[in-house]
């Protein structure tokens, strides 16, 4: 009992040096800025830290803290297993929040159990990244067609189930996702063909009947050939948060000076808008090491993958960093005007729940990757080897 | 080759980093001053003062009009109505595409409004709820969406309380003290203003608000109209600050300054109002200000002056380039007499202060001077106030005890000149009209319908009636000065002009045979100068009049007005009608009328022996003076010094054997000429019949050497001659020795 509790310690602590240990340190220091933005965005100067935000925010890191811990101690085999289950676990989930939605409207994106709630949305980014991961990684005896398929409704699937919440913007990341993903694979030109000519062929209808009329409004005035009220509309929130940002210059107002957004003409300056909070009091310095913190986070994430000798493994670090970074990049385009209002929180850094949590636990399963190497022997020939015609 | 495909992805997410990375260059580096500016002025807000306006002060340095201020509480309208804007923040709460909740915005604002009314009733009655339902039913997904709304934002919803079941259906409820809370303060006013009425002041806030109904523009078709209505209604709505009471009660500004969250939507501002401390001293004379009307902003825009708290000025720059041409809504603006006269040198110039606001437009910390405003020139008359009020009381105590023979206000007036400076000593009109008739307007109406009795008129400076006898010690110098008359002639006067009618032109002033012009003057014998009147013709009578500054504006300013060289005149005054006929009438001071004023100067000018000097009213700086071009010539050519003195003799006279001869004048070596007037109607067949009313004059100077003062007195409309008048003249030189020091021997 001492003996396997100890080599179950060994096995805990092993592993953190190197890859798996920049991965760890860089998430904290993202995780540290956003604490710190947190509380200057929520509380008047001159209140201790940490304020009640941030109070909530460490403790939603501690438990996503936990989360991570605990998957980067799994076997990718472990996950690979786990994965089938997880992926129609969440999607059975977001399939009932539709079917809620349907019967009683209104917007539908969090389930709440007890004191806690929660995105599914979130986790099902997760899912489909991890079940793409299995499906992409070459040895499945599929047809071609059922290959194809099979891939298509996985991505596609939790695409429109998200969509329809309607939370448009999380949906939008998975498209990058997957594409990163296939494109990694190397599925062979054929299925490639045939991937891609359905994608078009099922976007026109699917952007049909999940585009509200509001994200229309917000496509068009981004785009500026919108009404001019939708074009205020959408335009102020980003307008007030480039000035917010712009006016920061290269080394910002100072911790808690952040004028603009103290006074409130940034809304949701601590969770979609962050980015423009750490622009203002924190200046160009900040941002850019902010964007230098997500480009190293992702680069170390693919750089697992690169030295993954297990597909699965491989493609599973590939989603996942393609994930973190593109809602990264979304969420500051967004902030400095580059794309029209998507609602995405700047992971790690926005104030949030189930983004933290969900998050970390994408962070937890590229470690777990770094930290549990498939060994050499135990390499499967099929497994490993790239899907062809 | 998986791994070649990941360096692919690697390159793509730095190109990616690198374009965010060039859009954060050119934001917080290239443009960093560009939204550091627009960041601060958004935040910054300009408030504008009105630059506190000039007094006007006598002599002595009694004000007698000046600027107090005073607070009044204004409202925006955007702040006080709430219900709207919670209206439509629910329904889009609601979520649009519902079935559940049918109601548009419209809809649920009037069952807010049938909550009002509901309320309005129980506040009358002192039974106001703590809570009223309002929606129930709500489906936990809509109440989980509101309960987040009135987290994030409870001011958004003031008084709206979500309670949510255990099975989470929601009820939406209203806490109206809360929710029509606006209403309730601006009601509540009355406690400390019981002249006006909870409903007469919340009148004030419905008037506003009916202008900016959604459907107020109804019927505009043109896109620039359309325009300009909403800016209309935007501006009326969001920014414009109406006010509801002025002048609040002090413990009213420490209540609303203690507890601003009681009074949603009300400020305080301060403001200036004009105050006349000797009010109604000069009422017709000073004038009044208002705040500025359509006509006043007409002429600013014709002068180039803009009003500055209508435009979005930011630039400290700009704003203290335009101080010296810009006015304030607020600013109180001379409409009538002095305080329009010398609107340019009262006036302020508008200040600033600049004050950090949050995105509600609320003032965050203390408002910053950024540029002061600058106060208006204090402007001094030369008139003595005590002197003048006590010869208004002399006046009103004379028409006490032999009150006026019509039902109009006893009629008056006493002027007094410096003989030496020119500079107007006293003015004391009756009746006395202050800026009490502007406030009440039934008062005002009555006046105003009452044109006979010339109440806005003043007596000395704007009423001009004949000068009768007065006239003729200038008739006199005009005859000598023509040399229609000479040195020691006398003239035969047998009572009558003309022997072919003896019964117009009489005299019956003195015993018949030949009289000189000493004798003429001292007893007022008509009959000597209807000659001097038909020797001279009308138009010499007339021009020589002139001279003497008959019909012309007898006050000189020193300050050049708006239009460059025009001197303007003085509001208050009126040049008095010439003769167009019969110069034998005229030369005895009928047919024609003059003003007080016109002949206080004209008995300073024989004071000083035909030494033309200006009459003044205003003491200025010597930058501001302007030499005169007239100051130091001769009245009339040809006349010399014994001409004066013969005229000055018979004025002497006057006193001693004359028509003055029963007054105390001679203590004060006083040379007068007195006149009385009969007061010719027309009657209701048109003809002009003689009253028994008259008009009884004294002009004159004192002391004979050395004169000090040159005055001008009537009584109007009553039935005492021109000697009767001299008691009030001794009592008026008596407080000046008494009071000023001045010796009259």
């Amino acid at each position: 009992m001492r003996i396997e509790v100890r080599d179950y310690l060994k096995s805990a602590f092993q592993g953190w040096i190197g890859t798996s240990g920049l991965i760890l340190l860089t998430t904290l220091l993202l995780l540290w800025v956003g604490v710190v933005f947190v509380h200057s965005a929520t509380v008047d100067t001159g209140m201790g830290f940490p304020g009640p935000y941030a109070v909530s925010q460490i403790k939603k890191i501690i438990v996503g803290i936990g989360a991570m811990l605990a998957i980067s101690t799994m076997s990718p085999r472990i996950l690979e297993r786990v994965t089938p289950l997880f992926f129609v676990g969440t999607m059975t989930v977001l399939s009932g929040m539709v079917v809620w939605k349907m019967f009683f409207g209104g917007v539908v994106r969090w389930i709440r159990l007890g004191p806690l709630q929660f995105q599914p949305s979130e986790l099902a980014k997760i899912s489909t990244v991890m079940i793409l991961a299995m499906l992409l990684r070459g040895g499945l005896e599929q047809s071609r067609w059922k290959h194809v398929i099979s891939i298509l409704a996985c991505g596609i699937a939790p695409f429109i189930l998200i969509a329809a919440q309607p939370d448009l913007g999380t949906a939008m990341v998975l498209v990058p996702t997957v594409v990163a993903m296939v494109w990694v694979a190397q599925l062979g030109k054929r299925r490639l063909l045939l991937l891609f000519t359905a994608a078009i062929f099922l976007s026109g209808p699917l952007g049909y009947m999940l585009l509200k009329p509001y994200q229309i409004d917000r496509v068009y005035s981004f785009l500026g050939i919108g009404s001019v009220a939708a074009e205020d509309a959408g335009n102020h929130q980003v307008t007030q948060s480039i000035i917010a940002l712009g006016s920061g210059g290269p080394t910002g107002k100072g911790l808690h000076q952040g004028s603009h957004h103290d006074l409130g003409y940034l809304f949701a300056d601590h969770n979609d808008f962050i980015f423009a909070v750490i622009g203002e009091e924190w200046g160009l310095q900040g941002t850019v090491l902010v964007i230098f913190g997500f480009l190293l986070l992702t680069l170390s994430m693919l750089g697992v993958g690169w030295s993954s000798r297990d597909h699965f493994s491989r493609l599973l670090s590939v989603g996942i960093a393609t994930q973190i970074f593109t809602q990264a990049v979304f969420n500051m385009a967004v902030t400095v005007g580059l794309l029209p209002v998507t609602g995405l929180p700047l992971p790690f850094v926005s104030y949030g729940g189930t983004s933290i949590v969900v998050s970390l636990m994408g962070v937890g399963l590229v470690i777990a990757v770094a930290r549990n190497p498939i060994d050499e022997n135990q390499l499967d020939g099929i497994r490993n080897r790239p899907s062809h015609l | 080759m998986q791994r070649s495909r990941i360096i692919v992805l690697v390159i793509l997410f730095l190109m990616v980093s690198i374009v965010i990375g060039m859009r954060l260059y050119k934001l917080q580096i290239v443009e960093w001053r560009e939204h550091a500016h627009r960041a601060a002025n958004t935040h910054r807000s300009i408030m504008y003062s009105p630059g506190p306006r000039g007094k006007i002060l006598d002599r002595n340095g009694t004000v007698l009009a000046q600027s107090v201020p005073i607070i009044r509480a204004t409202f925006l309208l955007s702040e006080l109505e709430q219900c709207r804007w919670v209206a439509r923040r629910l329904r889009s709460l609601l979520g649009k595409d519902s079935e559940m909740y049918p109601w548009d915005e419209n809809v649920l604002w009037l069952s807010l409004e049938t909550i009002r009314e509901n309320f309005r009733r129980q506040f009358k009655s002192g039974d106001v709820p703590a809570s009223v339902f309002w929606l129930k039913n709500i489906d936990p997904i809509t109440s989980s969406r509101i309960a987040k709304a009135l987290k994030s934002r409870p001011e958004n919803f003031p008084g709206v309380d979500l309670g949510i079941n255990d099975e989470g259906v929601g009820v939406l409820s209203l806490d109206p003290s809360l929710l029509f809370a606006g209403e309730v303060g601006v009601r509540r006013l009355s406690k400390w203003h019981p002249e006006y009425t909870p409903d007469q002041l919340w009148e004030k806030v419905q008037i506003q608000y009916d202008k900016v109904r959604d459907d107020s523009d109804e019927g505009l078709t043109d896109k620039e109209e359309l325009a300009k209505a909403s800016r209309i209604r935007d501006r009326i709505f969001r920014v414009k600050r109406h006010v509801l009471i002025s002048n609040l009660n002090p413990d009213l500004v420490i209540e609303i300054c203690m507890n601003p969250d009681r009074w949603p939507g009300i400020h305080l501002e301060e403001v200036d109002m004009r105050e006349y401390p000797r009010n109604p001293m000069w009422g017709q004379l000073l004038g009044r200000t208002t705040l500025s009307n359509r006509k006043n902003q007409t002429d600013f825009e014709g002068n180039e002056e803009i009003l500055i708290d209508q435009f979005s000025l930011k630039d400290i720059r700009t704003v203290s380039a335009i101080q010296n041409v810009a006015r304030h809504s607020a600013d109180q603006v001379g409409q009538e007499g002095l305080e329009s006269y010398l609107e340019d040198q009262l006036r302020g110039r508008p200040g600033a202060k600049i004050r950090i606001v949050d995105y509600r437009r609320k003032q965050v910390g203390l408002a910053g001077t950024m540029l002061e405003a600058i106060p208006g020139n204090d402007v001094s008359l030369t008139v003595d106030v005590e002197f003048s009020e006590y010869c208004v009381d002399l006046l009103r105590d004379e028409f006490q005890y032999n009150p006026p023979l019509d039902d109009g206000p006893a009629s008056g007036a006493m002027v007094f000149l410096d003989v030496q400076s020119g500079e107007v000593l006293g003015l004391s009109p009756i009746p006395l009209q202050g800026v009490e008739v502007f406030q009440d307007s039934s008062l005002y109406e009555e006046r105003k319908e009452e044109q006979s009795a010339g109440w806005f008129l003043d007596r000395c400076l704007g009423w001009p009636i004949d000068p009768g006898s007065t006239f003729k010690p200038i008739v006199a110098l005009i005859a000598l000065s023509e040399g229609v008359l000479s040195p020691g002639e006398t003239i035969d006067c047998q009572g009558y002009f003309d022997p072919q009618d003896r019964r117009a032109n009489r005299c019956e002033n003195h015993s018949r045979g030949p009289i000189g012009l000493e004798e003429a003057l001292a007893k007022s014998c008509n009959v000597f100068f209807y000659k001097l009147g038909q020797r001279l013709g009308l138009e010499k009578l007339i021009a020589g009049a002139e001279e003497f500054g008959f019909w012309q504006a007898t006050i000189e300013s020193d300050w050049r007005n708006v239009d460059g060289d025009k001197f303007h005149k003085i509001p208050s005054e009126k040049y008095g009608q010439k003769p167009i006929s019969n110069p034998v009438g005229a030369a005895i001071g009928r047919g024609f009328n003059v003003t007080p004023i016109q002949m206080a100067k004209a008995a300073m000018l024989l004071a000083r022996r035909g030494d033309v000097s200006p009459v003044k009213m205003f003491q200025v700086s010597d930058s501001a003076t302007r030499a005169s071009k007239d100051r130091g010539r001769p009245v009339l050519d040809n006349l010399k010094p014994d001409h004066f003195e013969s005229v000055i003799q018979g004025m002497q006279e006057a006193v001693e054997y004359g028509s003055a001869k029963n007054s105390r004048l001679k203590d004060f070596n006083a040379a007068v000429k007195t006149g009385t007037v009969r007061v010719m109607k027309k009657s209701a067949q048109g003809i002009t019949v003689s009253t028994d009313y008259k008009h009884a004059w004294m002009i004159g100077f004192a002391p004979v050497d050395h004169p000090k003062v040159a005055f001008a007195i009537v009584l109007q409309n009553q039935e005492k001659s021109g000697g009767k008048v001299a008691p009030l003249l001794e009592d008026a030189l008596d407080w000046l020795q008494d009071n000023r020091g001045m010796k009259f021997r």
